[in-house]
């Protein structure tokens, strides 16, 4: 499939990558319809945001239809439904929307 | 986070064809199907920014609230300021077009390359001499602020690597603000700051709120005020392109060129 990636300070291009799959069983797979390149992806593109390797894809900002969906996963359907997945990726939301959610983000996929 | 670096858990981005998502079952955004992709597509990341940023400025009818920046995030600054009723925004930048589209939202437009005074002189003169009553930073460490003293020694820190951040526009938010205002930040900072007024915000007594968007707590609301009408984010796409044109775009936007506020690309 086609990504956008980032092969260095000022380099970003349209590679030919391979199309992810489902890893865990909440996964979802999202075929994109439409992203948009946002203002801190130019803090990546001039080279401010550290740790970033040669290949990296690019966007947070997208939004799609969902194609595949792993087993565990009870909220989104295969078919019909789009979705606009939030770069915050929250492993639970709480039962009452607190102001701070950002401590809850998984930055690290190792941690449990 | 999606296409954000090793430090956010390298997760592969969403400028592809195709893309995973972990713990696709709890914060994914479903758009209703009445809903143009267009309208949507902010609703996960910029929408919602401007929306707490406005938010956290917590709005009183006869408040004047200045707005630095007017990119897209700034834009939906002004809107939102609007929306929770500020009875006037003050929108400050100095590419041609940004001011353009903040007055057709409503904003008082201030070119800060046009004004003889400085910038807090002219914010003054504007609310009739105590300062907005919110100011909000939508700019972050990479302002360019042109010629005014201390933008050009954060260059030259920054330059030598004695400082990573350029807190121009937070150094004026807070000299502007009127005491006992508030002084919202949504432009993202990575360092450290150098030589910030924190006297004249601790002695005008002013809060201070930032923080990266808490996306989901907002996102609903948002949902239901596109279905209602009361705004369509797409007005501030500018730009409309394949994903494979996006190498060219991403310098179109960086450099401002060609009227450049928003590109949205598609398969």
């Amino acid at each position: 499939m086609k990504a956008l990636c980032w092969h260095g300070k000022g380099d970003i291009r349209c590679d030919d990558v391979p199309d992810p799959k489902i890893e865990d069983g909440r996964d979802a797979i999202v075929k994109m319809t439409a992203c948009a390149i946002c203002g801190s992806d130019l803090h990546l593109m001039d080279g401010y945001i550290p740790f970033m390797e040669k290949g990296d894809v690019l966007g947070h900002e997208f939004m799609g239809e969902v194609v595949d969906v792993g087993p565990d996963n009870k909220k989104l359907k295969v078919g019909g439904s789009r979705c606009r997945p939030v770069h915050d990726l929250l492993r639970r939301m709480p039962a009452v929307p607190q102001r701070q959610l950002v401590g809850l983000r998984t930055l690290q996929p190792h941690r449990r | 986070m999606f296409g954000y670096s090793h430090l956010t858990g390298a997760y592969a981005g969403g400028q592809a064809e195709y893309v995973r998502v972990p713990y696709a079952d709890v914060s994914p955004i479903v758009i209703p199907g009445g809903m143009s992709d267009e309208q949507a597509l902010f609703l996960g990341d910029i929408f919602p920014t401007g929306w707490m940023a406005a938010d956290n400025c917590e709005i009183e009818p006869a408040d004047i609230v200045a707005i630095w920046g007017c990119g897209p995030v700034g834009q939906l600054c002004i809107k939102s300021a609007l929306m929770l009723g500020a009875a006037r925004v003050i929108a400050i930048d100095n590419v041609p077009e940004r001011l353009a589209l903040a007055r057709i939202s409503g904003a008082e437009a201030l070119d800060f390359d046009g004004v003889d005074e400085t910038i807090l002189e002219k914010l003054k003169e504007m609310t009739g001499g105590h300062g907005p009553d919110k100011c909000i930073d939508a700019v972050g460490a990479e302002s360019h602020a042109t010629a005014s003293f201390d933008a050009v020694l954060d260059k030259a820190k920054a330059a030598v690597l004695l400082g990573t951040d350029r807190p121009h526009v937070l150094r004026a938010a807070i000299m502007a603000c009127r005491p006992g205002g508030i002084v919202s930040v949504p432009g993202v900072y990575g360092g450290f700051l150098d030589k910030v007024p924190f006297g004249a915000a601790m002695n005008k007594g002013l809060t201070i709120r930032t923080g990266q968007t808490h996306v989901n707590r907002y996102a609903l609301d948002l949902l239901r005020r596109i279905e209602e009408g009361q705004i369509d984010p797409s007005y501030i796409i500018t730009h409309r392109a394949k994903l494979e044109d996006g190498p060219g775009l991403y310098e179109t936007f960086r450099d401002k060129k060609d009227g450049c506020i928003k590109v949205v690309l598609t398969p």
